[in-house]
């Protein structure tokens, strides 16, 4: 089972990507509202990929996402941030960062399982799921 | 060249006047329609943030629901088939209609995004008014304030720059009022009449 750790203060956001997720196979999802929670998960648990926001209060995806390459154990954990910001220069600073995938939001079902398949690779069809 | 010292005193008396006009309507717009419009914004965040979770519930449901009607059109449709074979064009319209309700039910839920992205653009303004507030405030706090400050209408000023929660109350007395005043208009002309 892959352990994915979503990480956005929207709980509306939390929602769709872990819906989105379930729809593509992907069963062993946990969620946090900021990034201090989602590091805190991280250290006590292992995960497989992290999806995250930018745009957070407490500490953002790009903080956390620092945190995450400053810490052995962390650094080369996938990162995919789905997020709001858009501009080349963000979008850079991101990929910077470490970020491994970036989506802009707003996303469709297909754009995430895709990225999601490249970092940790594909699920088998889930029965009844997205046609 | 002579100095008009008359005409420099009275360009002086106008920016004076001008002055006070102009702040007799900021110091309101900083103490009260301000705050009322990030009280609002932070409302229409909660709000969305409800509605959108309560589609989402619903969203939820409709699939699950969907996924059911799928399992038993299959059943029914492998059962029914054998029986009367002229029904199993229909089974089939019902399958692709359910197909079709699964990703239209998968959109919706999808298409809520638009709260966060509405929301995170709303914290953004609330950002701005909220740093433009404190300046403001520092910089009325160096200034005198005069008569014309408490006469000012900063109800009729909040609405204008759109701020319900706050001037809510006002605003229904007032139509409270104006409803009794056509009532009562009404009632005189049917009397006449």
């Amino acid at each position: 089972m892959t352990r994915i750790l979503v990480v956005d203060d929207s709980p509306t956001m939390r929602r769709i990507i872990a819906t989105n997720l379930k729809s593509a196979g992907f069963d062993g999802i946990d969620e946090a509202a900021d990034g201090r929670v989602a590091l805190i998960k991280m250290l006590r648990s292992t995960v497989d990929l992290l999806i995250v926001d930018w745009a957070m209060p407490e500490m953002t995806g790009l903080e956390l996402l620092r945190a995450l390459r400053s810490a052995p154990s962390l650094r080369d954990l996938p990162v995919l941030m789905i997020t709001g910001v858009g501009a080349e220069e963000d979008i850079r600073e991101a990929l910077e960062a470490g970020v491994n995938a970036y989506i802009i939001k707003p996303f469709d079902a297909d754009t995430l399982a895709e990225k999601v398949n490249d970092l940790v690779g594909p699920r088998p069809t889930v029965p009844g799921g997205r046609p | 060249m002579t100095v008009d010292a008359g005409a420099d005193d009275r360009a002086l008396q106008v920016a004076a006047e001008f002055a006070g006009a102009a702040l007799a309507t900021i110091r309101p717009a900083c103490g009260t329609t301000l705050p009322s419009v990030i009280v609002t914004l932070q409302g229409i965040i909660q709000s969305t943030e409800t509605a959108a979770q309560h589609v989402l519930d619903a969203a939820d449901r409709s699939s699950a629901a969907v996924a059911r009607l799928r399992d038993g059109v299959t059943l029914l449709s492998s059962a029914a088939s054998r029986e009367i074979p002229e029904t199993q064009e229909a089974w089939d319209d019902v399958s692709q209609s359910l197909e079709v309700l699964g990703t239209a039910i998968a959109r919706i839920g999808d298409d809520m995004q638009f709260q966060d992205l509405t929301a995170q653009y709303l914290r953004a303004a609330i950002d701005t008014i909220e740093e433009l507030q404190e300046q403001l405030s520092q910089v009325l706090m160096i200034l005198p304030s005069g008569a014309a400050d408490e006469q000012a209408a900063p109800g009729r000023l909040a609405a204008k720059l759109g701020s319900p929660a706050m001037v809510a109350p006002w605003r229904q007395e007032l139509a409270d009022h104006l409803t009794k005043e056509r009532n009562a208009d009404g009632a005189a002309k049917a009397s006449q009449a």
